[in-house]
């Protein structure tokens, strides 16, 4: 093994966390390396840094009743059961599901033919014509003069609403 | 080590047993994770109080540390997604900036930071390694992963962690 590996696996040597025969080659190849010796202290340096990181922090993370508070936190709860999705909520959920979907499927049928939109037709005079091609370009038209809107439903289908 | 089963059947006692267990572990896999002491307690509580809650779904032939800290990292995470995380990491200095600051760090505040740059998985597996001693099969169980893949994620962190060391903080290395 050349430095560069040896470097790279300096802080599992140093966490005693390499097999004995890849421990044995970096010991090895430390004693004759003055750099990769050198690299060693380093990760030491980082090593004790880390462990001394938490001794530090230790007793400010003292958990004293840590038990005590959850029990009393959790007094009078139910535990969840095994039973992820029980058969009640499963029956509410169909419910209100399949409500919505009635609740929108009538909404869409009924939606162009409101009480107000059949009086406009039925009060508008009918006049019927075979056309080639649509008046309408734009969508809506409104003619101020005769009080009418022109609005094209589809391609050559146009709704005429009057306004007297 | 507590039994399961008296832990599924809300023993109160086999409770605080396992606290008494387990809280120096979780504390420092908090700690890892939200680099914050406050933090960490309050994630710690947390993360206890919604493993009594869903007791009854424990398996007991399941390893429960290992659930549990599956508890506590999600705390963790929701933790660092709603508080933009804690005062380490948003202390870390923008890449290609040096801290002019930096000479005024002590080590602990530099080794803080470096672990800042790090993953959260790479974090709780320094943390775990450091503060609780642990080995990499023992790590590796309880995080669901194989020993050489924690030896990986560790000396990547490790390495890391070494080179944010040297590029802001030369001192730290003379």
């Amino acid at each position: 093994m050349d430095c560069k590996e040896i470097r790279n696996l300096l802080p599992l040597f140093q966490r005693g966390l390499l097999d004995a025969d890849t421990a044995k080659a970096v010991s090895g190849h430390l004693v004759s390396c003055a750099q990769c010796r050198e690299a060693l202290e380093l990760e030491n340096r980082i090593s004790a840094g880390l462990d001394s990181l938490f001794d530090g922090k230790a007793d400010e993370m003292k958990l004293s009743g840590i038990a005590d508070r959850v029990l009393e936190e959790s007094t009078g709860e139910k535990p969840v059961s095994d039973v992820r999705f029980p058969v009640k909520r499963v029956f509410y959920g169909g419910a209100l599901a399949a409500t919505v979907v009635f609740a929108l499927l009538f909404s869409f049928l009924f939606h162009h033919t409101s009480i107000s939109e059949i009086n406009l037709i039925r009060e508008a005079p009918v006049r019927t014509a075979l056309l080639n091609h649509s008046p309408v370009r734009a969508p809506e038209i409104r003619d101020i003069q005769r009080k009418t809107t022109v609005t094209r439903l589809k391609e050559n289908v146009v709704w005429i609403s009057y306004k007297n | 080590m507590v039994d399961t089963e008296r832990l599924r059947q809300g023993d109160e006692e086999a409770f605080r047993e396992f606290v008494g267990e387990t809280e120096r572990l979780l504390m420092s896999v908090g700690y890892g994770i939200l680099l914050n002491t406050e933090d960490a307690r309050d994630a710690v509580q947390d993360a206890y109080l919604r493993f009594w809650r869903s007791r009854e779904r424990l398996d007991s032939a399941g390893y429960i540390r290992a659930y549990l800290v599956q508890i506590l990292r999600n705390v963790c995470l929701t933790m660092l997604k709603k508080r933009a995380n804690a005062v380490g990491i948003d202390e870390v200095p923008e890449q290609g900036k040096r801290d002019n600051t930096s000479s005024r760090l002590d080590e602990k505040e530099v080794i803080s930071r470096a672990m800042a740059v790090l993953k959260e998985k790479e974090r709780m597996i320094v943390a775990m390694i450091h503060y609780e001693n642990l080995d990499s099969g023992e790590v590796g169980e309880i995080l669901g992963l194989s020993a050489s893949t924690v030896r990986s994620h560790y000396q990547n962190a490790r390495t890391r962690m070494k080179n944010y060391i040297i590029r802001y903080f030369p001192e730290f290395v003379r």
